[in-house]
C-alpha cells in the first residue's frame, strides 16, 4: 500500500502549481564560487508550494550549497532567491519564520535532553513555537524518550527530533537534507508516510537526497543537479522518459524481428540477448510507450511473427540518474 | 512516528526574528544551555565556591591544631587572600563560561539551526551575554558572600573587614570577572573555539600580565592590557598595589576596560553574523 506514496498524476508540478500565488522556493541565476571554484552554477527553480521536490545530484554536486544559501547560513555570489515569496537575503527573518529545515544532518546539545533541545530552538522562534513542543514530540515518536539526553540517541532518533525541531514554526516550507540517512527500513517508512502527510496538510517538501528510491516513492517533481548545474528538472516521470524508453520482445523470429523494427522506425536501437529483442522505442513514442508496444505487436504479427510477450520497460530514476550524471562526468 | 493530519496555520509571517533584541526566551534558553553544561558548573563552582570552602577549612583547621603558630582563619588579612584567589581563579571561571557560551553553539553545530530560524544573529549573540554574566555573577556572589561571611565568623581576635571593604573587594572580584566572561565569549565567537580560547585567554591572565606588569620599561604599552588596569583598580586595602612604576587615572581604566569589553563584543557579533555555518 505504501509502495505507491507518488503521486501518478502526469506532472505534479503542474497540480501543485493550482495552490496559487507565489512558489514555495525560486532561485534564479543563482550561483555559489570559493575561490576560483563554481560549486553552484546559475541554478534557476521554481518549487511550487503544496508538493514533495526532490533535489537530487551526487555528492559534491552542490545540493547543500544551495541549500545553505537559501537559508542565509552563506552568502550567494550572485543572483536572487525568495522563499515563501519573500525575497531572501533581504527579509531573511520574514522568509524563514515559517521554514524548517534539517541541513547535512540534525545537530543538538548532547548534554540536553530531547525537549530541552526543542526549548531551545523554540526560543529562537515565535511565542507560539513553545506550544508546539509537545505535538511535535508525539508526532515523531519521540514523547516517550523525550527526557532522555540527545547524546544517547540513535542517528534515527535524532532525524526524527530534527523533524520535530523543523515542526515548532509551523513550517509552509520544509527543507530536508538527507533526512533518511541513518533510519532503518521500517523507519524509512514510517518518514516517507510523515512526510507525505506534510504534503496532504498543504506544506510543501524540499527533500534533497542521494537514496533515489526514496526520493522516487515520495517526490512529485525533482531536479537532478550536477557539478553544480541543474540537468534534468521536471515530474519524476518527465525526467525518467526524457533519458528514452524501450520495449522488450520475445518471439519465434529475433532477427526479422529486429530488421522490421528498424525499417518501420518503432526503433531507434535493437539489442538482441538472452532470447529477447530491447528495442529503445523512437522518440515519437517516448511519450506514450504502451501505443509503441501496440504498434510493434501489430507489426510483428502482420508479418507472421509469433509474439510471445511484450513488455514496456519505463526505466528508473537510478539508472537515469546515472546516465545523466556520468555523462557529465565523463566530459569534464 | 504519526501520521495524523495537522492542520497548517495560514497566517502571515511578521518577520519579527529580525529585531536583535534578544527577549527573555532567548535568555533564558541560554541559561538552560549554560546551567546544564555539568563539567562547566563543576569547574566553575570548584575553583570559586570549593577554593573559598578549602582555603577557610584548611586555615581554620590549622588554627585548630596550632593557635600559636596560625592566627584565626577570618580578619581582613583573610579576605585579602581571598580577594586575590577569587581574583585569579573566578577569571578562570568566568574564562570558561565566557568561552562556552561563544563557541559551544558553532561546535555542536546547533548554531545552524538557530540561524535556520531566521532569528537575527546579532540576537542570538546578545542573548549570551546577560545568562553568561549571570551565571558568572551568581557563582561569584555565592563564593564571595561565604568568603565575607567566613572573615567576620572566623575573625577571632582579629579585627573584622569593615562593610565598605567587603563591598569594594566584592565589587572588583565582579568587575573583573565581568571582563573575563566578555573577553572568553568575544574571542571564543571569533575562533569557534573553546579550547583555544581558554588557553590564550588563560595564558594572558596568567603569564603575560604579571610579566608585562613587572617590566618597568615600557609604561605605556603597559597600561593597554586590561589585567594591568584591573590590578591598578583593586582596592589597595585587599592587597591592590597597583604596577611598579604605573600610575593610570580612574579615567584611563575605564577607557582600557570599556575599550577591551567592546572590542571583544565587536568581534564576537561581527564573526556570528559573517559566519558561514
Amino acid at each position: 500500500m505504501h509502495e505507491d506514496i507518488r503521486a501518478t498524476a502526469a506532472s505534479a508540478v503542474a497540480l501543485a502549481a493550482d495552490h496559487g500565488g507565489s512558489p514555495a522556493l525560486e532561485v534564479s541565476g543563482l550561483t555559489k564560487k570559493f575561490g576560483d571554484r563554481t560549486v553552484v552554477d546559475n541554478v534557476s527553480l521554481r518549487i511550487p508550494r503544496g508538493s514533495a521536490f526532490g533535489y537530487l545530484g551526487p555528492n559534491g554536486a552542490g545540493k547543500t550549497t544551495l541549500i545553505r544559501m537559501v537559508l542565509g547560513l552563506t552568502p550567494a555570489t550572485s543572483g536572487s532567491m525568495s522563499v515563501l515569496g519573500v525575497p531572501v537575503p533581504a527579509q531573511r527573518a520574514r522568509a524563514l519564520e515559517r521554514v524548517g529545515a534539517i541541513v547535512e544532518e540534525p545537530r543538538f546539545h548532547g548534554y540536553l535532553t530531547g525537549r530541552q533541545n526543542l526549548r531551545v530552538l523554540a526560543a529562537a522562534r515565535q511565542p507560539a513555537a513553545e506550544r508546539r513542543i509537545e505535538p511535535a514530540l508525539e508526532r515523531v515518536g519521540l514523547r516517550e524518550r523525550a527526557d532522555d539526553r540527545v547524546g544517547a540517541y540513535s542517528m534515527g532518533m535524532r532525524q526524527r527530533l530534527g523533524v520535530a525541531a523543523c515542526l515548532l514554526g509551523d513550517p509552509e516550507l520544509l527543507i530536508l537534507d538527507e533526512p533518511m540517512n541513518g533510519l532503518d527500513p521500517a523507519g524509512m517508512l514510517e518518514f516517507r508516510q510523515l512526510l507525505r502527510s506534510f504534503v496532504e496538510e498543504g506544506r510543501t517538501v524540499v527533500l534533497s537526497s542521494h537514496l533515489l528510491d526514496e526520493v522516487e516513492r515520495t517526490c512529485d517533481a525533482i531536479a537532478v543537479v550536477d557539478q553544480g548545474r541543474i540537468v534534468a528538472q521536471g515530474s519524476i516521470d518527465e525526467v525518467i522518459g526524457s533519458g528514452g524508453q524501450s520495449v522488450s520482445v520475445e518471439c519465434d523470429d529475433l532477427s526479422r524481428a529486429r530488421q522490421l523494427l528498424l525499417i518501420h522506425r518503432l526503433a531507434t536501437d535493437v539489442t538482441a540477448q538472452a532470447g529477447r529483442l530491447t528495442a529503445t522505442l523512437d522518440p515519437r513514442y517516448q511519450a506514450g510507450p504502451r501505443n509503441a508496444a501496440g504498434a510493434i505487436n501489430r507489426v510483428l504479427v502482420e508479418q507472421g511473427i509469433t509474439v510471445y510477450g511484450l513488455a514496456v520497460d519505463r526505466g528508473s530514476l537510478e539508472q537515469r540518474f546515472l546516465d545523466i550524471t556520468s555523462t557529465l562526468g565523463g566530459a569534464a | 512516528m504519526t501520521t495524523t493530519t495537522h492542520t497548517l496555520d495560514a497566517s502571515p509571517a511578521s518577520g519579527a526574528g529580525s529585531s536583535w533584541v534578544p527577549g527573555g526566551r532567548l535568555l533564558r534558553a541560554e541559561f538552560l544551555k549554560l546551567t546544564r553544561r555539568r563539567g562547566l558548573m563543576i569547574a566553575t563552582v570548584t575553583m570559586t565556591v570549593g577554593a573559598v570552602i578549602a582555603y577557610f577549612a584548611v586555615a581554620a583547621g590549622l588554627h585548630a591544631a596550632s593557635p600559636g603558630q596560625y592566627g584565626p582563619a577570618g580578619g581582613s588579612r583573610s579576605l585579602t587572600h581571598i580577594v586575590f584567589l577569587l581574583g585569579e581563579l573566578g577569571a578562570v571561571a568566568a574564562i570558561l563560561v565566557g568561552a562556552s557560551a561563544g563557541a559551544a553553539d558553532v561546535t555542536s553545530g546547533v548554531f545552524r539551526n538557530l540561524v535556520t530560524t531566521g532569528r537575527s544573529r546579532v540576537a542570538l549573540y546578545l542573548a549570551r551575554i546577560p545568562a553568561g554574566l549571570g551565571v558568572t555573577a551568581a557563582v561569584m556572589a555565592v563564593a564571595y558572600a561565604l568568603s565575607a561571611a567566613c572573615s567576620v565568623l572566623f575573625a577571632g581576635q582579629l579585627p573584622a573587614p569593615p562593610a565598605h571593604l567587603i563591598i569594594a573587594g566584592g565589587a572588583w572580584l565582579l568587575l573583573n570577572a565581568a571582563l573575563a566572561f566578555l573577553l572568553g565569549l568575544g574571542l571564543s565567537a571569533l575562533i569557534g573555539s573553546q579550547s583555544t580560547t581558554i588557553a590564550v585567554l588563560l595564558a594572558l591572565t596568567i603569564v603575560v600580565t604579571p610579566l608585562v606588569a613587572s617590566v618597568s620599561a615600557l609604561p605605556d604599552i603597559r597600561q593597554a592590557l586590561p589585567g594591568i588596569a584591573l590590578y591598578q583598580l583593586q582596592p589597595s586595602a585587599l592587597g591592590g598595589i597597583g604596577v611598579r612604576g604605573l600610575t593610570m587615572t580612574t579615567t584611563a581604566i575605564a577607557v582600557v576596560l570599556t575599550a577591551w569589553a567592546v572590542l571583544a563584543m565587536s568581534a564576537g557579533i561581527w564573526r556570528t553574523v559573517t559566519r558561514d555555518s
